[in-house]
């Protein structure tokens, strides 16, 4: 079999070819990096997508599966540049996602930048309905208020519509009615319903899911289908895939039903190949850390799996969709230092991104970022950044340094490159400890696995620091989201507003209400061809104390169900999870269900990875870099990563070259290798 | 020792990331929506001598309190008698501490035998007894009509709890098992910062630990020297006006005259009118707190605060005033005015610094709290309460247009869902929208307001609320010949017709089914002159 992922990042598209062990083929792994270019446009991956297979010998016809990751939602979202969308509710909240929940981005700022709504005013249509807090019609749809709405819809000549009504989650016969009579009259527009987006009470947040949804669905939809065309043109007959937020893969076909779930494709992959690589390496529990250029993602995996998040807060706005718990901070390699009115050292959170890029590049960036600090150490060889393929210029990067950090602090370059370092490092182990507490994780005995290009760099510093159990840098760092896109496998999520008192709720509603779900979700999987035993269901059930605020999602085994509902059973997972998430648990309390929800997986078969195996012989080489005192460097070897075969140890300090990253081995831990090519390092003597 | 500049900055990121695990520790294990939700606490620590070393970002008007609650506490319980697993608990407006719904915890961090740091938590509590529900009451003609007062006390002595101080605080309020789970947050917030404290003395020892500490507070100083040395020797003086309409209809003066110094900032506040015999009086530490933010707010916004800003900071607050009360004045509606007092040092400092300040926002704050039986669904009524604050606009800069519909000055709390109103209670919201032409106009316009409107669904509902800047000479100040801010306003409409203006205190006004109140904040002012 064989397989191919493409993770399209900001900077850098990474492209990953499989070839497994049955194929007439012998096994290999190949990987790529190449610049994204520009946005929104199919020509830069379809090119990657060609080269790697040529150099391999192959061409598209051959791939089996291709699998993708993208950010063409994300950055429609970010720099709205989404569909025009209309959005219909309820008379008397037009200014529903103006004002949203009224809270300031920035507590102590007079000058506010609250984000622009991704539908504006003048494409929000008010109608007169009413549905009350129980379901029941209070004022109805008339002929007369629908015909003025579609007459509104029509001048705005929309992309796309969302109808967000009130209490659609309770009844959605208004929602449905009006989406029927829009769809007769405009046949070939997409329309976005609340209450199969977001059946969830909040009017401004069901809303603000809803119109998301429909702003960004246009412009994925055309990405898509351009990519598959071209991909047909280049002769690709195998299957298409797409990345979900939620860290499993779609068919294009069932991700219209609801584009919102692509939205941050680009997350999951890193956090997939994270879960991967542990599971490889028998280990159970790590905080997965990937630094890109921007930003840095962090999540925290537990037990062997990453937790799924029900909103998130994008620029804004609020979007409850499942999506892989991951964090998001201002930390990149291609973040900026400067010194502030008092004399203190800040890194971040402006990037020279990848363009200007950092100073080392030599393609007009003038401030120093991480990276240029990595250089002036020694940490990166200019000669050899990504292969070979781009030099970096050390005297732009020391300029750069000099006069924006050492003339005014007064201190040497080198003083100054180490102390952006730190300065970084306190920044991103600042951000692992309020993950791990926030998640209620014992850093000591998670691995950090760092990956993207700049994570290796300073990963056993932030390991260190954390006293963590060690490091664990996946063989390929630089192209690990592409890898995660190669373990996931299909997925679905349908969820039911269910409102009921645990105690008192008849057995056979909840059973009908799984039912329906797994009926449902079943009939997608099909659909998707997928056979009945490779298909897997994991129920849940949003519970919480009845009179309080907030809802637990809690994980339902099968067995709690089998010949009615185990209530007691039922309890004591809530309670478990209530005391996890909140440190206390009130087991007299009653309990109610809020909602029930399912996750429909349809497993894949795929490619096994190649073997490892030493692919050169080792040219170590001794290099003088700074490593703990910038007045005295300290003689490290430099390996290939290339050369270091399953099993060796190696004391540090020492640096491991590769075409997609380097890894800082320092004095006090050494390395590792595992059996999948992994690098295991751990404070102590090999 | 040496230390270098870059010594200090990592440690910054380190102190900065222990009150941060402190704040993410209380709301985790907290009970109550006013912390899980509103945010409505504040994690800090400072050091020996109680200047604050770090503070996690919630609620500015809390986090101000600290030092000034640490000064007066250390008065009752010397500091020398403090001993590894105290806890120390107060809430006395009158010993450094806000209003009695907010109590505040202090901690020690012993390290052999030395006392290193103090941790402090603040959180406001659904209740601490007095005659209404929630406390706050704009007509408590004394401090010992809101409820519970706790002096400076030891909760813990050396990890063991006072069992007796825990029962009398339990019985003296409406919701013990949210308050006892809410003081239990906070107590593991502090624990958790005494523990990562005493991990960062044994990384640095406790010279290497208090020497940077020293560096992080004198940076800031550095900072705020820097930021303020362009305005040295300009001097404003200002003065706005805020409703009683609890104890009379004659609104309030607030005066401040602020003078940039040599690196300095002086705020004198003479000439601010005697307190009232009302909840509105602001106590002390709470004028403190939202001077210090108004100063950086202008200043530094995008800095991490300590006691090092405030340091270039010197108030002059005269005694028996509206913002420096004498025992025992009620203050437990202190916010109204607290948001009062950010709003006359930023009317001076407009004057001062023009390009980093903005026109007047709205600080009217209107909330309202709702009660009775809900009678909706079959069996037995059951009893409800519900409530609401209303955001509006902020006033505009010179060149920027103010933000609408926002929640302003030291607080930030979200609207409430109409949707989860309804499921709460029979009331339900009509219409939530920004209010066309209520920002101020000039050549920047102010933010707009909010109006929204309730519609109640059951007979013999009871409604109370506060408000403010709802008459001419109360609303938003425009700058520079820009136009003032739309007046906040209250009303109802009733079912059988007929309207019914409601004064800025409501309270224990009745409304039945179809009768609608509505409810509408100010708008921000605007900046230079309308082309």
């Amino acid at each position: 079999m064989i397989t191919l992922a493409a993770d399209v990042g900001g900077t850098f598209t990474d492209v990953i070819l499989t070839i497994g062990e049955s194929s007439a083929r012998p096994a290999s792994t190949d990987i790529d990096k190449v610049p994204t270019g520009a946005r929104g446009s199919t020509v830069g991956i379809e090119s990657a997508l060609a080269k790697i297979t040529a150099a391999a010998g192959l061409s598209l016809a051959d791939v089996d599966l291709f699998v993708h990751g993208f950010t063409v939602g994300i950055n429609a979202l970010l720099t709205r540049a989404g569909a025009r969308a209309v959005l219909i509710v309820p008379r008397g909240q037009g200014d529903v996602l103006e004002i949203g929940n009224q809270i300031r981005p920035r507590t102590y700022a007079l000058f506010q930048d609250k984000p622009v709504p991704v539908i504006p005013k003048a494409q929000v249509i008010e109608i007169d309905e009413g549905i009350d807090a129980f379901g029941a019609v209070t004022l109805g749809l008339t002929q007369a208020a629908i015909s003025a709405c579609l007459d509104e819809v029509e001048q705005s000549k929309p992309e796309a519509v969302a109808i967000s009504l009130s209490f659609s989650f309770l009844n959605p016969s208004h929602e449905q009615e009006l989406a029927a009579h829009i769809r007769s009259r405009f046949p070939d527009l997409p329309i976005f319903l609340s209450h199969e987006i977001d059946p969830r009470p909040e009017e401004w947040r069901r809303a603000s899911t809803t119109a998301t949804v429909a702003y960004i669905g246009p412009i994925v939809s055309r990405y898509v289908t351009g990519l598959e065309a071209a991909l047909q043109k280049m002769g690709f007959r195998g299957r298409f895939l797409l990345m979900r937020s939620d860290g499993g893969v779609a068919t294009f076909e069932a991700a219209q039903r609801n584009p919102g779930h692509l939205l941050t494709s680009g997350l999951s992959g890193g956090v997939i190949a994270a879960e991967a690589l542990l599971q490889r390496a028998g280990l159970r529990a790590a905080v997965a850390l990937d630094v890109g250029g921007t930003s840095a993602d962090l999540a925290a995996v537990k037990a062997g799996r990453t937790g799924i998040r029900r909103e998130r807060v994008m620029d804004g706005q609020p979007i409850r969709l499942p999506t892989i718990d991951v964090e998001t901070v201002s930390n990149g390699g291609g973040s900026i230092a400067w010194v502030d009115a008092g004399g203190a050292l800040r890194v971040g959170p402006a990037s020279a991104g990848a363009v200007p890029g950092p100073a080392c590049y030599g393609t007009g960036g003038t401030r120093p970022t991480v990276t240029d600090a990595a250089v002036v150490l020694g940490w990166l060889t200019p000669k050899d950044y990504l292969g070979g393929e781009m030099t970096l210029d050390e005297g732009l990067a020391r300029q750069a340094l000099s006069e924006h950090v050492a003339a005014p602090m007064k201190i040497t370059v080198e003083a100054a490159a180490f102390g952006v370092i730190r300065v970084a490092n306190a920044a991103l182990v600042q951000a692992v400890r309020k993950l791990a507490v926030e998640r209620g994780l014992d850093l000591r005995r998670h691995y950090l696995i760092p990956a993207g290009g700049a994570g290796p760099l300073y990963g056993a510093m932030i390991a260190r620091d954390l006293k963590m159990a060690g490091l664990l840098v996946p063989r390929y760092p630089g192209i690990f989201a592409a890898e995660g896109l190669l373990a996931a496998d299909l997925c679905h999520r349908d969820q039911m507003h269910f409102h009921h008192p645990l105690a008192t709720v008849v057995d056979a509603l909840v059973l009908e209400g799984f039912d329906t779900l797994q009926r449902r979700t079943a009939a997608l999987l099909d659909a998707d061809g997928v056979p009945r035993r490779d298909q897997g269901f994991r129920l849940k059930a949003d519970m919480r104390h009845i009179g309080q605020w907030h809802d637990l999602a809690v994980d339902i085994p099968q067995r709690l169900l089998n010949g009615g509902v185990n209530r007691e059973g039922l309890a004591t997972l809530f309670h478990r999870q209530h005391r996890e998430l909140y440190g206390h648990s009130d087991p007299s309390a009653p309990i109610e269900f809020r909602g029930l929800s399912i996750e429909a997986t349809g497993k894949l078969s795929r490619a096994a990875p190649a073997p490892v195996a030493v692919e050169s012989a080792s040219n170590a080489r001794n290099r003088s870099i700074i490593l703990d005192d910038p007045l005295h460097p300290t003689t490290v070897q430099v390996h290939d990563r290339a050369s270091l075969g399953p099993g060796l140890r190696l004391n540090g300090p020492l640096l491991v070259s590769q075409k997609d990253s380097t890894t800082v081995v320092f004095p006090g831990q050494f390395l590792q290798i595992l059996d999948d090519g992994a690098v295991l390092v751990l404070e102590g003597r090999a | 020792m040496t230390l270098s500049p870059i010594d200090r900055d990592v440690f910054q990121h380190e102190i900065a990331s222990i009150a941060e695990e402190m704040s993410s520790t209380l709301r985790r294990a907290a009970f109550s929506p006013i912390i899980w939700d509103m945010i409505d606490y504040a994690c800090g620590l400072l050091d020996s001598e109680g200047q604050l070393i770090a503070q996690a970002p919630t609620i500015p008007a809390q986090l101000g309190i600290m030092s000034t609650a640490f000064r007066h506490i250390t008065q009752t319980i010397s500091i020398s008698g403090w001993r590894a697993g105290d806890i120390i608990i107060c809430n006395d407006p009158f010993a450094g501490c806000s209003h009695t719904p907010d109590i505040v915890l202090f901690s020690p961090v012993v390290v052999d035998g030395r006392l290193i740091a103090v941790t402090s938590t603040v959180a406001h509590h659904v209740d601490v007894g007095g005659p209404v529900p929630g406390t706050e009451n704009a007509t408590a003609l004394e401090v010992f009509g809101e409820g519970l007062i706790l002096p400076p006390m030891k909760l813990y002595d050396r990890g063991g709890p006072d069992r007796n101080l825990l029962a009398v605080i339990a019985r003296n309020l409406r919701d013990p098992a949210a308050t006892t789970g809410d003081l239990n947050a906070q107590i593991a917030a502090c624990r958790t910062g005494e523990r990562r404290i005493a991990d960062l003395v044994e990384k640095y020892e406790v010279e290497g630990f208090l020497a940077r500490k020293s560096a992080v507070l004198d940076h800031s100083q550095t900072f705020i020297r820097a930021a303020l040395s362009p305005y040295k020797g300009k001097s404003c003086r200002a003065e706005i006006l805020i409703e009683d309409d609890a104890a009379s209809a004659e609104p309030m003066r607030l005066a401040v005259e602020v003078t940039i110094g040599d690196g300095t900032l002086t705020a004198d506040f003479t000439g601010t009118e005697p307190q009232r015999a009302n909840g509105l009086n602001c106590p002390v530490a709470s004028t403190i707190s939202m001077a210090h933010y108004a100063v950086q707010a202008v200043f530094a916004p995008d800095q991490l605060l300590n006691d090092g800003f405030n340091r270039a900071i010197q108030l002059v607050l005269p005694k028996n005033s509206l913002i420096n009360p004498r025992a025992p004045a009620a203050v437990s509606c202190r916010h109204l005015t607290e948001q009062a007092v950010a709003d006359v040092v930023l009317k001076a400092l407009a004057q001062i610094a023009p390009d980093l300040s903005t026109a007047g926002s709205q600080i009217s704050f209107p909330t309202f709290g709702i009660g009775g039986f809900d009678h909706r669904r079959a069996g037995e009524p059951r009893y409800f309460v519900t409530g609401d604050i209303l955001g509006g606009g902020m006033g505009a800069g010179r060149g920027s247009a103010g933000a609408s519909g926002v929640d302003c000055h030291g607080s930030n709390c979200a609207l409430i869902s109409g949707e989860i109103m309804e499921m709460t209670g029979p009331v339900r919201v009509v219409s939530t929208r920004l209010v066309p032409g209520s920002g101020g106009v000039g050549a920047t316009a102010g933010g707009l307001a909010i109006e929204r409107v309730y519609e109640v669904l059951a007979d013999g509902l009871t409604v109370s609320g506060y408000l403010q800047q709802t008459r001419p000479e109360t609303v938003p100040w425009g700058m520079d010949g820009g136009g003032a801010g739309a007046p906040a306003a209250v009303w109802i409409e009733r079912a059988c017709g007929g309207s019914e203006p409601l004064v800025s205190k409501f309270i224990g006004v009745t409304m039945n089914r179809g009768d609608r109140l509505y409810l509408r904040s100010a708008g921000g002012a605007g900046w230079g002159r309308a082309s």
